[in-house]
């Protein structure tokens, strides 16, 4: 088996690989046995990879985090991706599909679909930064203005050592 | 690779993929060389069939090895309810999860999480790798490691998934 082909094997099941590396790779299967059965693996592999869900499922589940992540990891609920998670994961999965998109236009679907999903996830994403963001905006008249004086007070005596040491004498 | 580029009509490529398939069930599932060659008639048969409008091979050999694997399970099973010795054992050296598996449950896909959650931290990197559809070499150079070694480890890990996944396969098996 040449280092091509044995490269071009590690790379089947991530789908990584053109239609015509794809196409090297299934030819040089069919010429040899050993290779046909190696690429029976790869394509299980494939399967796995690629099943509607376990994609996103694996693709979070495999964040390498810290150690003290990690400990707490154990008592979470693995539930389904978060949003933004899932929107992450969608950019990696779309970048990957519009590579080979031009060589497998049977791909459109798939990257439409995709796009739909991140679509959604992202208007569901903006509408809940609006929520957050006129939700400050309803406070009571006057209040906002009256903060912001208050924190520029606040802000002006703690910078202002002696103007304190200076308020202490007066008082003594 | 297409017709122009192998030499081969559909009608050599589905010959050849009997001789494969009937080598591999012989060789690496320990069928005998009837049952191979029955098991290899099936699933030409679901090709000839079903998907007779595929003449490409990229596209004819990875259907044919589905097919082949979904056929195997299902002897499994069958073997599996008449206490009969599995004959497709090796199999589950694979992830080996079919496409109707495939349609994991919420349970399922959060055993499957657990289950990647357990490998070694390197290991989670590559397979992160991998998902997000990076080539080998593109790996190995973000690594600063020669392809060699991230391929064996690659393996490695992938054979400590397999490991979780057949836990997982028990489990259904049990149930």
């Amino acid at each position: 088996m040449t280092t091509d082909i044995r490269s071009l094997l590690a790379d089947y099941a991530s789908e990584a690989l053109t239609r015509d590396e794809r196409g090297q790779l299934c030819a040089a299967a069919l010429a040899d046995q050993e290779f046909f059965d190696r690429l029976t693996v790869e394509e299980s592999w494939r399967q796995l990879f690629n099943a509607p869900g376990v994609r996103a499922e694996l693709l979070a589940a495999s964040e390498v985090r810290g150690l003290f992540d990690a400990f707490f990891a154990r008592f979470r609920q693995p539930t389904t991706p978060a949003p933004e998670d899932r929107i992450d994961s969608l950019y990696t999965e779309l970048r990957a599909l519009m590579v080979r998109l031009p060589e497998e236009p049977d791909l459109e679907d798939e990257v439409e679909h995709r796009f739909a999903e991140l679509r959604q996830l992202q208007q569901e994403e903006a509408a809940a930064m609006r929520k957050r963001f006129e939700s400050r905006l309803h406070l009571p008249p006057g209040a906002g203005w009256a903060a912001l004086q208050e924190a520029r007070r606040q802000l002006k005596i703690n910078e202002d050592i002696a103007a304190q040491n200076k308020a202490a004498d007066d008082q003594d | 690779m297409d017709r122009d580029q192998t030499g081969m009509d559909r009608d050599q490529i589905l010959q050849a993929l009997n001789a494969r398939i009937v080598g591999y069930t012989t060789s690496k599932l320990r069928m005998t060389s009837a049952d191979a060659e029955d098991l290899a008639q099936e699933v030409l048969v679901v090709l000839v069939q079903k998907y007779s409008h595929l003449e490409a091979l990229e596209d004819l050999l990875p259907l044919a090895v589905t097919i082949l694997h979904n056929k195997c399970r299902n002897l499994t099973r069958k073997s599996w309810r008449r206490k009969e010795e599995p004959i497709a054992e090796e199999l589950w050296e694979y992830p080996g999860l079919s496409p109707e598996n495939l349609s994991l449950s919420r349970e399922q896909q959060r055993q499957l999480a657990d289950a990647v959650r357990r490998l070694k931290p390197k290991c989670r990197q590559l397979l992160r790798f991998h998902l997000e559809g990076q080539k080998l070499k593109d790996i190995a150079r973000s690594l600063g490691e020669p392809e060699g070694t991230v391929n064996a480890r690659w393996s490695r890990c992938r054979k400590a998934l397999a490991k979780e996944l057949r836990k997982l396969q028990d489990l259904e098996g049990e149930s």
